[in-house]
């Protein structure tokens, strides 16, 4: 059964626009790795089908917490805690983190 | 299916104990620097005032950068007027070239290059799925052995994390920083990770 990781980050009410809500298998989680001392990019396969480059969700998280969300991260695609399908990574619009550290996430597709 | 995410982190800090004289020091050395610091914007810089234990960072604007040589600038310059017994500690600002976690089943593979003293290991490139998208590598370097056992001990060490944690989670192979990993027992004197 393949695992979902599920992402929003309204700008402001209710998600209404493009890249406020994602949800991605986690088949598509390509790697993460560092953006700044409190940022980390997940790298995702395009969600529109194309090739390049990967769709970007950035979790904001305490300074230096990249291991932490490294962990986290392979934690929910293997859904460690709770074996459900649907994991809620970042979910800003009902202030959901499951990820210790993290207090925000932007997403950004290239379609 | 469980998945394994393979970890590396390298090594990017320094500390310096200022005496007297110019207030420049030198990085880039290989027991303390796997990434090639080219530009001020690379690094942050603190310095722990020895006269009453505050921290200071020091803003870009009161740095430069020539080749190896980190100056601060004097205080009036955005920098900070140093005295003996200040602690300089230069980091290094993480990026997608200082730690990474890489998927286990986009492993490709990893040989021995052009020198007897690197290897590099390579996993499809995590920003693309393109039908020729190039790979994201780590470049081992080590004291030759003279391919004795060194290389073979590296292919080794990747295939221990590859099918670690049946689980699936994070399994580190080197974190320089800390000294751990599957390969933190092997004389690796600096890795390079270069997300293409």
């Amino acid at each position: 059964m393949e695992r979902y990781l599920y992402f929003s980050n309204p700008n402001s009410g209710a998600p209404d626009e493009t890249q406020e809500t994602a949800m991605y298998a986690t088949s598509s989680l390509l790697g993460a790795a560092p953006a700044s001392a409190i940022t980390t990019s997940l790298h995702f396969a395009p969600r529109d089908g194309g090739a390049s480059p990967a769709d970007i969700v950035t979790l904001t998280h305490t300074s230096g917490g990249h291991k932490a969300v490294f962990d986290g991260i392979a934690s929910l695609v293997n859904a460690e805690k709770n074996n459900m399908p649907f994991q809620v990574v970042a979910d800003v619009e009902n202030s959901i983190f499951n990820i210790s550290g993290v207090t925000a996430c932007s997403i950004a597709s290239t379609d | 299916m469980k998945t394994n995410f393979l970890h590396f982190k390298s090594i990017g800090s320094q500390t310096f104990t200022y005496a007297s004289g110019a207030q420049t020091v030198t990085i880039n050395g290989a027991d303390f620097w796997d990434v090639a610091i080219t530009n001020k914007n690379q690094v942050t810089v603190t310095v722990i005032d020895a006269t009453d234990g505050s921290s200071n960072a020091i803003a870009q604007a009161g740095l430069t950068l020539s080749t190896n040589d980190l100056t601060i600038l004097a205080a009036s310059s955005s920098g900070f007027d140093l005295g003996a017994g200040d602690i300089i500690t230069v980091t290094v600002i993480p990026t997608e070239n200082t730690e990474a976690i890489f998927r286990a089943d986009r492993f490709l593979g990893v040989e021995a290059n052009a020198s007897a003293t690197t290897a590099v290991l390579s996993f499809k490139s995590m920003k693309s799925r393109g039908s020729a998208p190039g790979d994201d590598t780590i470049t081992f370097t080590f004291v030759s052995d003279s391919g004795a056992a060194m290389m073979k001990n590296i292919s080794l060490g990747v295939l221990e994390a590859l099918n670690a944690d049946k689980n699936g989670g994070t399994v580190t192979v080197l974190d320089r920083l800390n000294k751990t990993g599957t390969l933190a027992g092997l004389a690796i004197t600096k890795m390079v990770i270069a997300v293409a």
